[in-house]
C-alpha cells in the first residue's frame, strides 16, 4: 500500500501535543504535593517551585504553621509568632518576610524567616490584611489591603517607607513582583457591586501605572507568580464561587490560559524566583479548607503555523488543520488618527492602511478633507494630500497600489478615480455614472464599484475597472446607498445600506451577475464597515440603522458564503468610518467616525482572529 | 463534550500529570468530585486514580453537601467574619 507520502511527496507530521501560540498557551497545571495543613492561606507565601514556602492561614481558627515545598512534599516548620491570615508574603523559603495579616483585627504585624524560625521586625505603618506583596526579605513592597486600601509602603530592610498609592484601592488581590521596584497588583475587592474587579496596575518604584484588565473579573486570586513583566493569575472567586480559570500577563495584555484541575481561591503562590513560566498554587478554599498543590508549567511546543496539517498522537488521535478561527476574532484599541473624521475611505491591510478624505470638524467649518493618512499596524501619519477635498468614495487594493473612484464633494457626486503608489496620486478614467457612498472591491488594475446615491434615486449600477477605464457591467437587483462591500472585481459582496429605508440584503457579484444571498442576520443598517477577500468570506460592522433608523451599532457580522453570524462587538457604536474592503476576515481595521454626541472620532480598532488546531473532517 | 463523573482523592505529585491534562478535560469540585472528559486517557485516569464513578446526579449532591457545610461554616462565623468572607454559593456541574 501506498503510504502518504508516495503519494503527495512529503510527510504528515506526527505531533504529541497541538501546536500553540506560544508556550504558555500550552501549559498546564499539574498535582503537586500535598500541604499537611490544608488552610485558606491567601498570600503567605514566598519562594520558587522547588522551593517555595507557605505560613500563616486560617479561616478562622488562625493558624501560624510554616510548611516548605522542595517539589514535590511539603515539610513543617516553625510557626509564625504572631497566629494569623492573610499575610503578604515575600522574598524566598530560605529568607521571607510576612507582613500584615489577620488575627482577630488587622494587624502590622511583621516577620523574618531565616530557614528554620521566625523574627519579628519593623511593623508597617498601616495595618491591613489581603495586601499584595512583592520583592526580598531585604527590599519589599506591600500594596492595597482590607479595607480597599490603596496605601503603598516600601521595605529597606529595616524600615517601611509610605510611597505612591496604588490608583485604584483594593484587597483580597493577586500581587506579585521580584524586586520592591518592579510588581504587579491584578484583580482583587472594590468596594461597591460588584465587588470584584478586572483592575491591573504596574509599579516602576515610583509611581502605579494602570494596564489592560484581567479578563476575568475576580478577588482572592492569592497565587499571583510573576513579574511586573510576566505574570500568571490563577483561581481567586467571583462572589461565593471559586474558579479555575488561569490568565498570562505577557507585559501588555492578559490572555486566558489552561485551568487549573481544582477551583479554589486564596491561595499561595510564588514571590522571588517565582515565574509565569513555573508556578505554584497551593492551598485556598473550595470552598472547604484544601491542601492541594498545583504546578503550571509552559512547555515547549512546535510553533503554530497557518495551514500546518498534523497526526495528534496523544490527545485526541486525530489528523488536524491549524487555521484562521474567524468567529474567535475579537476587536482591539488600534493607534489613534491623527485628525479625526467620518466617511473616510480605507484600503490596505490592517498593518498597512491608507485612510483617505472623509469629512472633519475642521478648517474652517465641518467640511470635506483632503487629508490622508498612512497606518502601520500601531500608530496613523500623514502623507500626502489627495488633489481635492472628498468624502464617501468606493475604495480597494493594497496601501502601494489602492484607488479611490466616485465620493461627494460640497454638494456635488463626482466621477474621478485617483490611484495612489505610496506616495502620491495620479488620476485615473472617471466612473461612467458620477455617485457618491457607493462600495468598492479589488485592486487598482482590476476593480469593482457598485450602488451609491446619484440625487435621486439611488443608484444599482456596477461598474469594473482596468486600470484605465471603467466599464459597466450588470447592475445588481437592489438600487441603494451607503452599503458595505469588498471582494475582489470578480468576487464581491454587497450587504446593508439604505434604499429609502435600510436593509438587510446582501447581494453577491460572480464576475457577470448579482444574486441575492444570505441577509445580514442582526441589524438593519447602512454606513457600515465591511470587508473581505471574496464574495464567500466577508465581515460586516459597525453602522447606522432602524427602524426606526436613529441608532448606531457595534456589531460584527460574518458572512461564509451562504449565512452571517454575529461575532464579537466593536467596543462602542459607531458609524461612516473607513474599513478595508479588499482585506482578510482575520485582520480588519476600523477608523474614525461618528459616535454622537462626539461626530468625527479618531477611533481605531483592529479586528484580529486568532489561529486554531481544527480536527478534519470528512462529511 | 461528553463527561465521566467520580470520586478521588488528591494523593498529591502524580495524582494527575501535565500529559493528562492535554489528554482529556479534568475538573475539580468539593467532595472530590472530579470531572473527566470521556475519552480512552480519561477512563485510565479514573482507573489510575482508583475513581469510584458516580451519576451525574450523584456527583451534584456531594458537590451540594460539600457547600452546605461550607455555608453552615460561614453561617457560623462572627458577623465580623462573615463581612469579611463571602458565603459559598451552589454551582451545576457541567
Amino acid at each position: 500500500m501506498a503510504n502518504y507520502k508516495e503519494i503527495k511527496g512529503f510527510h504528515v507530521q506526527s505531533q504529541s501535543t497541538d501546536p500553540a501560540a506560544s508556550s504558555m498557551a500550552a501549559g498546564s497545571w499539574a498535582s503537586g504535593g500535598t500541604m499537611n495543613t490544608a488552610r485558606k492561606i491567601n498570600g503567605g507565601s514566598a519562594g520558587s517551585q522547588t522551593a517555595a514556602l507557605g505560613f500563616g492561614g486560617g479561616g478562622p481558627p488562625y493558624i501560624g504553621n510554616t510548611e516548605s515545598y522542595d517539589g514535590s512534599s511539603w515539610t513543617e516548620g516553625s510557626d509564625l509568632n504572631n497566629v494569623r491570615r492573610s499575610t503578604a508574603g515575600m522574598g524566598t523559603n530560605t529568607a521571607a518576610l510576612a507582613a500584615g495579616g489577620y488575627g482577630g483585627s488587622n494587624s502590622n504585624n511583621v516577620e523574618t524567616w531565616n530557614g528554620s524560625s521566625w523574627t519579628e521586625t519593623t511593623e508597617i505603618n498601616t495595618a491591613r490584611e489581603e495586601a499584595g506583596g512583592s520583592g526580598t526579605q531585604t527590599a519589599g513592597l506591600i500594596f492595597g489591603g482590607n479595607p480597599a486600601l490603596a496605601v503603598t509602603e516600601s521595605w529597606n530592610g529595616s524600615a517601611w517607607t509610605e510611597v505612591s498609592d496604588l490608583n485604584t484601592g483594593r484587597n483580597a488581590v493577586g500581587g506579585t513582583g521580584q524586586t520592591n521596584t518592579a510588581a504587579i497588583c491584578a484583580t482583587g475587592q472594590v468596594p461597591g457591586s460588584p465587588a470584584t474587579t478586572t483592575l491591573t496596575e504596574t509599579w516602576n518604584g515610583t509611581s502605579w501605572t494602570e494596564r489592560n484588565d484581567t479578563n476575568t473579573s475576580r478577588y482572592y486570586a492569592s497565587s499571583m507568580s510573576g513579574s511586573s513583566t510576566e505574570a500568571l493569575i490563577a483561581g481567586g472567586a467571583t462572589p461565593g464561587s471559586p474558579t479555575a480559570n488561569t490568565e498570562w500577563f505577557d507585559g501588555t495584555s492578559w490572555t486566558e490560559i489552561n485551568n487549573l484541575g481544582t477551583a479554589r481561591d486564596q491561595q499561595g503562590g510564588l514571590k522571588v524566583g517565582g515565574t509565569s513560566t513555573a508556578a505554584l498554587s497551593f492551598g485556598g478554599a473550595e470552598p472547604s479548607l484544601s491542601n492541594k498543590t498545583e504546578e503550571f508549567d509552559a512547555v515547549t511546543t512546535p510553533g503554530i503555523i497557518e495551514g500546518q496539517v498534523y497526526y495528534n498522537s496523544s490527545s485526541t488521535n486525530a489528523f488536524k488543520v491549524t487555521q484562521y478561527d474567524v468567529p474567535g476574532g475579537t476587536w482591539a484599541s488600534g493607534g489613534a488618527l491623527n485628525s479625526g473624521r467620518s466617511q473616510n475611505s480605507g484600503f490596505g491591510t490592517q498593518t498597512a492602511a491608507v485612510s483617505a478624505g472623509g469629512y472633519g470638524a475642521s478648517p474652517p467649518s465641518p467640511n470635506y478633507r483632503t487629508l490622508v493618512e498612512e497606518y502601520n499596524g500601531s500608530a496613523w501619519s500623514e502623507v500626502t494630500d489627495i488633489p481635492t477635498a472628498t468624502g464617501d468614495m468606493a475604495s480597494g487594493g493594497p496601501q502601494t497600489a489602492g484607488f479611490i473612484a466616485g465620493g461627494e464633494r460640497p454638494g456635488v457626486n463626482i466621477a474621478e478615480t485617483f490611484e495612489y503608489n505610496g506616495a502620491s496620486w495620479t488620476e485615473g478614467g472617471d466612473l461612467n455614472t458620477a455617485r457618491r457612498d457607493l462600495i468598492g472591491a479589488g485592486t487598482q488594475t482590476a476593480a469593482l464599484a457598485a450602488l451609491g446615491a446619484i440625487d435621486p434615486p439611488f443608484s444599482a449600477e456596477a461598474e469594473t475597472y482596468n486600470g484605465t477605464a471603467w466599464s459597466t457591467v450588470t447592475e445588481a437587483n437592489t438600487a441603494r446607498r451607503s452599503a458595505a462591500g469588498g471582494g475582489t472585481s470578480t468576487s464581491a459582496l454587497a450587504y446593508g445600506g439604505y434604499t429609502g429605508s435600510y436593509v438587510k440584503i446582501a447581494e453577491s457579484w460572480d464576475g457577470s451577475a448579482w444574486s441575492e444571498t444570505g441577509d445580514l442576520s442582526g441589524d438593519i443598517k447602512a454606513t457600515l464597515g465591511g470587508g473581505g477577500p471574496s464574495n464567500s468570506d466577508q465581515l460586516a460592522f459597525g453602522g447606522y440603522g432602524g427602524p426606526p433608523g436613529s441608532a448606531r451599532y457595534a456589531t460584527t457580522e460574518h458572512f461564509n458564503g451562504s449565512s452571517w453570524t454575529e461575532l464579537s462587538d466593536l467596543s462602542g457604536a459607531r458609524s461612516n468610518n473607513n474599513s478595508l474592503p479588499s482585506a482578510s476576515t482575520t485582520q480588519q481595521l476600523f477608523a474614525g467616525g461618528n459616535t454622537p454626541p462626539a461626530s468625527y472620532v479618531t477611533t481605531t480598532e483592529e479586528w484580529t482572529a486568532p489561529l486554531a488546531n481544527k480536527t478534519i473532517t470528512i462529511s | 463534550m461528553a463527561y465521566k463523573y467520580c470520586t478521588a482523592t488528591n494523593w498529591g505529585k502524580g495524582f494527575f500529570t501535565h500529559e493528562e491534562r492535554r489528554q482529556f478535560h479534568l475538573s475539580g469540585h468539593p467532595g472530590e468530585v472530579w470531572v473527566v472528559g470521556d475519552n480512552l486517557y480519561g477512563d485510565q485516569w479514573i482507573t489510575k486514580v482508583a475513581g469510584a464513578i458516580k451519576s451525574k446526579d450523584q456527583a451534584q449532591a456531594i458537590v451540594d453537601g460539600e457547600i452546605e457545610t461550607a455555608q453552615a461554616a460561614h453561617d457560623a462565623l462572627s458577623a465580623e467574619e462573615q463581612n469579611r468572607q463571602t458565603r459559598p454559593v451552589k454551582y451545576n456541574l457541567p
